[in-house]
């Protein structure tokens, strides 16, 4: 089934339909998440917003953009969103610790992730490196996200974000430079200590 | 001037160690668990109280919630002139029936 074709039997509310696009694009859809999560549950939970969100809003889908792309898009939303609230949370919690209300709140926010795609050998690297990650700016952690951990390229991700291509590039090497701050300073502080 | 050299090192093994990195591959049961996700999400959202949400048909039940109320107004206004009415009518049946002797003189020519 082509894209066209898939997209026209989910705008008549097809289950094949359905089943056959989760089947096609779970994997990129919960990669794409779990980068920009670091957490497989929410990560999970995220790819099942976005099928949901498909569900539902297929039929203002114009056709402007890949399916692919759109369903990139989405899933980058619905993980920023998470995100978000993720934070107002952990800004709570840090208040109920400061109370002395939540004793859980230093051991969930300094939480390393380990991807489940990184060998064996870059591991620990990997680790230090999502860290530093989560620590930029959104729209340099959606770009470096996308194209290091979903392998998209320049001019996909700049559909994603819906800008230019030489904006992806700028985004790029910022990220770039931001992460080879944060990652000197912890290196500086675990290699001297 | 070592473990400058060392950091610079570890920075660039750290930024190239997502090279080659594999896809991470969702559970078994994702499907599955979509699928009650979609059942319980979707069936709420025509549940008895779910319409509420919705501005539209809120709207819509406002509308014929004040049609009904005016029409009601209307009717209750309407049967309470007739009821006016209808007073006159008991006051003529009371003369008729409870006025007094004098009227029923004719019933002493007995």
């Amino acid at each position: 089934m082509t894209d066209q074709e898939l997209i026209l039997a989910l705008q008549q509310k097809s289950e094949t339909a359905f089943r056959e696009l989760v089947d096609l694009y779970q994997n990129r859809v919960y990669n794409t998440c779990l980068g920009l999560l670091q957490n497989d549950e929410e990560a999970e939970e995220a790819a099942q917003d976005v099928f949901i969100e498909i569900y539902k809003s297929i039929d203002k889908f114009r056709g402007d953009a890949k399916l692919s792309t759109w369903m990139y898009r989405i899933a980058t939303t619905k993980s920023l969103e998470r995100i978000r609230k993720r934070k107002t949370q952990k800004r709570f919690a840090f208040l109920q610790s400061l109370t002395g209300g939540d004793q859980d709140y230093e051991s969930t926010s300094n939480a390393t992730f380990d991807h489940p795609g990184v060998i064996l050998e870059n591991k620990e690297h990997a680790q230090a490196l999502f860290k530093a990650i989560k620590e930029l700016p959104e729209s340099q952690r959606v770009a470096f996200t996308l194209h290091k951990v979903e392998g998209l390229p320049y001019q996909e991700i700049s559909e994603v974000l819906e800008t230019s291509v030489s904006s992806v590039e700028s985004l790029m090497f910022r990220a770039r430079k931001n992460l080879q701050k944060k990652l000197k300073a912890y290196y500086e502080k675990n290699l001297m200590t | 001037m070592k473990p400058e050299k060392d950091i610079e090192k570890k920075i660039n093994s750290t930024l190239n160690s997502l090279e080659g990195l594999g896809k991470a591959e969702v559970s078994p049961f994702f499907y599955s668990k979509l699928e009650v996700r979609m059942q319980d999400e979707l069936t709420s959202s025509i549940g008895r109280f779910a319409f509420i949400g919705n501005l539209r048909m809120s709207m819509a039940v406002l509308g014929v919630v004040l049609i009904l109320n005016f029409a009601s107004l209307f009717l209750l206004s309407n049967s309470d002139q007739e009821t006016t009415g209808g007073d006159s009518d008991i006051e003529l049946f009371t003369q008729e029936y409870f006025s007094g002797t004098d009227d029923y003189e004719y019933l002493n020519s007995y």
